[in-house]
């Protein structure tokens, strides 16, 4: 129900592409499966589960009911947020877990450097029987870096850097502008576990249209992202 | 709690991996102002009615399509990524070989963002829609 018919050649095409462009493959495969399992649930979800106002407001030390008065008409500090989110987000999402809520966590919750991250296996994300598969992914990355090390010795570094960085933080901003658009909207509901359902879940994300680039470069992810949520 | 004995199933559908949160009637959870219509319709819908909903064609993968896909976006990333390697070096006008740099980086962003997609997240559905 994916790529093709065979698990087997989706794994090894996905396992050698997405390590090519420096994501964990396997690791990502568990967290994105939690993801879709508990889409929109408040406190199972993996990505954009945001916090409560009063949390927010405490966050940022202010009195939650002076947050919007204070928040509603910054225009430069939400531009330097995006271009944070954008350029730092995908990088960030992977060592951190941030967005996510506590419930996507097997185990609790580390303070150690990349305690949380998708790269240990001793991570709180993933379950002992996984560990095996988050080293696999290391080594793909790993794999990759020594690639991309070995290029910039023959071809010098600022070449790779143009060559496949600039392109590469242009995929971060991509995957994170696609997921962070396709599961966020004024409208719409993100659901406590009291009322949450699977449907109701993938129900709550919203497909967008993204014209020819959408349909030829992008694969039509974005046009059908409920679709995407509802059958696998 | 996610599964915590057993390993990750990645065979069956998430929808039947999980129960609803809910353990009260429907009506009586829902405090927005939704139709009654509305609640029944969303009481009684199955994943299983959506899908019987769309032909069965559509949840068939097809290798070739798949693979052709995957072969015309790597084609596309190898060209332009070569094409600003040997090229662009040569243009001798700082700010032209700057934004040429800029826009080989925003286009082969793009169809490395395609490779992407194109793994397990590039679903029957999407393929066929085309």
């Amino acid at each position: 129900m994916a790529f093709s018919p065979s698990r087997l050649l989706n794994d090894t095409v996905g396992f050698i592409l997405h390590s090519s462009l420096l994501t964990p493959y396997f690791s990502w495969k568990s967290t994105h499966r939690r993801h879709h399992i508990y889409a929109n649930n408040l406190a199972k979800d993996h990505n954009y589960v945001p916090p409560q106002r009063s949390e927010y407001a405490r966050s940022l030390l202010f009195d939650v009911h002076r947050l919007e008065e204070l928040t509603e008409d910054s225009p430069v500090v939400t531009f330097l947020r995006i271009i944070t989110q954008q350029v730092f987000g995908f990088p960030w999402y992977l060592a951190t877990n941030i967005t996510a809520s506590s419930g996507s966590l097997n185990r609790p919750k580390s303070t150690k450097l990349l305690g949380n991250s998708h790269f240990l296996p001793s991570s709180s994300l993933f379950r002992p029987e996984e560990a095996h598969l988050v080293l696999l992914s290391d080594l793909g990355l790993g794999l990759a870096a020594l690639a991309l090390w070995y290029a910039s010795t023959r071809i010098g570094f600022s070449t790779v850097a143009l060559l496949y960085l600039q392109p590469y933080t242009w995929v971060n901003h991509w995957i994170v502008a696609i997921t962070y658009l396709h599961h966020t909207h004024p409208r719409l509901p993100k659901f406590e576990p009291e009322a949450w359902t699977f449907l109701k879940g993938a129900m709550a994300t919203v497909d967008r249209d993204f014209g020819w680039i959408g349909k030829y470069l992008f694969h039509n992810i974005i046009e059908f992202h409920v679709i995407h949520h509802l059958f696998s | 709690m996610s599964s915590t004995a057993t390993p990750l199933d990645y065979t069956s559908h998430p929808g039947d991996l999980v129960t609803p949160g809910v353990s009260l009637p429907f009506s009586l959870v829902n405090l927005d102002a939704h139709t009654h219509a509305e609640q029944e319709v969303n009481s009684t819908i199955k994943i299983q009615d959506l899908r019987d909903a769309i032909p069965a064609r559509c949840f068939k993968p097809s290798y070739l399509l798949s693979l052709w896909y995957l072969f015309r976006d790597l084609m596309l990333a190898a060209t332009v990524m070569t094409a600003a390697f040997i090229y662009i070096p040569h243009i001798k006008i700082p700010l032209a070989r700057c934004i040429a740099w800029a826009m080989y980086g925003y286009f082969e962003g793009l169809i490395m963002t395609g490779i992407w997609v194109c793994q397990s997240a590039s679903r029957t559905e999407l393929i066929k829609q085309y």
